[in-house]
C-alpha cells in the first residue's frame, strides 16, 4: 500500500502533511507522560518498530499471483496505545522511504496518513470489543476484527485517494472497488498475523497485553 | 513488568527475517496498489528521490537473498535505534 510519488495532487499531499505533522506532534506531547510511566516499555517500542519493519518487507501470496503484507498498526496498538503506534509505523514508513524507496518522500504523508493513522479505526474497533467482552474471547476477537478493519479502512481511504487524484484518471467508482477487492484478502493476512502473535503473548508473556481496565484509548 | 531483553528479541526477528526470506513466502508477486496500477496502465508521473539501497537490493550483490537479508537487518538496526532514540528522548524531556 506504499504509494510512489508521482501518484497524488500536490495539494493532496500538502494536506496529508498539515494533519501528518499535528498528529506526530500530539502523540509526541502526549506518549511524553505514558513513556515516561513506564520506560520500560520502551525497548518493547523500540523492538517492536524492528519487526514490523521486518514483517512489512515480507510479502505473503494472495490470489491470482498478488502479494500484500503486514501493516502492523493495530498490533503495536494493542501493545502499546494508538499513539505509539502513530510514531512506530511511522519511523517504519520514513526509513523505507529514505533508505529502500518503498514508498515516496513527498507522499510519505499519504502514506503515514493511510498506514499510521486511519488504521487507528480497527483499534477503536478492538477496545469496543474488549470493553464489551472482557475476556480472551474478547481478546481474540476483537485483536481478528480489529485488524481486519484497520486495512479495509486503508484501502478504503487509499482507493479515494486515488479517485479524487487528477493524475490518475479513473474515478472513485473504479478505484474503491479495485482497492477493496484485493485488500479483503490482504486484511485477513493482517487479521491473521495480527492475531497470532498476540496469541503467542498471552501465552508467552501475558504481562505485554493490556488488561481491559488498562487499555489505551488515544495515549 | 519483566524486563524486555534486547537482544533475545533482536535476535529473533533477524531469524524470523532469514528464515522467511529463505522459503518462498517471499517470492509473492507485486503488491496490489502495483497491481492496479497496472491493470490500468499507470505510471507514476514524477520521482524526486532515489533510495541509498532502492527495494532492499544492495548494488554490488547479486545474490537476491544475500542482499535481501543484508538490507532487512540494516533496515532492523536503523529503525530499532531511530525509535529507542526517539523514545528517549521523548522521556528525557520531562
Amino acid at each position: 500500500m506504499h504509494i510512489p510519488d508521482g501518484v497524488l495532487d500536490l495539494w493532496m499531499l500538502i494536506s496529508f502533511w498539515i494533519i501528518v505533522i499535528i498528529a506526530w506532534a500530539t502523540a509526541i506531547v502526549k506518549s511524553r507522560k505514558t513513556l515516561n510511566e513506564e520506560e520500560p516499555k520502551l525497548p518493547l517500542l523500540a523492538i517492536m518498530t524492528a519487526m514490523i519493519f521486518v514483517l512489512q518487507m515480507l510479502n505473503f501470496p494472495i490470489i491470482g499471483g498478488m502479494s500484500g503484507h503486514l501493516v502492523g498498526f493495530v498490533l503495536v496498538a494493542i501493545l502499546l496505545s494508538p499513539a505509539q503506534a502513530l510514531l512506530s509505523i511511522s519511523t517504519v514508513l520514513i526509513i523505507q522511504a529514505l533508505i529502500f524507496e518503498d514508498g515516496g518522500l513527498v507522499a510519505l504523508s499519504a502514506n503515514v496518513f493511510n498506514m499510521a493513522i486511519v488504521p487507528l479505526f480497527g483499534y477503536l474497533v478492538y477496545y469496543g470489543i474488549r470493553k464489551i467482552k472482557d475476556d480472551n474471547k474478547g481478546l481474540y476477537i476483537g485483536t481478528f476484527a480489529g485488524a481486519y478493519i484497520s486495512i479495509i479502512f486503508a484501502a478504503l481511504i487509499c482507493g479515494i485517494e486515488l479517485g479524487v487524484s487528477s493524475l490518475f484518471h479513473y474515478p472513485i467508482e473504479v478505484t474503491v472497488p479495485a482497492m477493496l477487492i484485493w485488500y479483503i484478502f490482504i486484511a485477513l493476512g493482517e487479521a491473521a498475523i495480527t492475531s497470532a502473535i498476540v496469541l503467542y503473548l498471552q501465552r508467552s508473556r501475558p504481562d505485554l497485553i493490556p488488561k481491559t481496565a488498562e487499555l489505551k484509548l488515544w495515549w | 513488568m519483566k524486563e524486555i531483553t534486547i537482544w533475545k528479541w533482536l535476535i529473533a526477528i533477524i531469524v524470523i527475517l532469514a528464515l522467511f526470506l529463505y522459503v518462498p513466502v517471499y517470492i509473492a508477486g507485486p503488491d496490489c496498489l502495483e497491481t492496479v496500477f497496472q491493470a490500468y496502465g499507470f505510471t507514476p508521473l514524477y520521482h524526486i528521490w532515489n533510495g541509498l539501497i532502492p527495494e532492499y537490493q544492495i548494488p554490488w550483490i547479486a545474490n537476491e537473498w544475500i542482499t535481501s537479508f543484508l538490507s532487512g537487518i540494516l533496515g532492523i538496526f536503523i529503525v530499532f535505534a531511530i525509535m529507542y532514540g526517539l523514545g528517549k528522548l521523548i522521556v528525557r524531556k520531562k
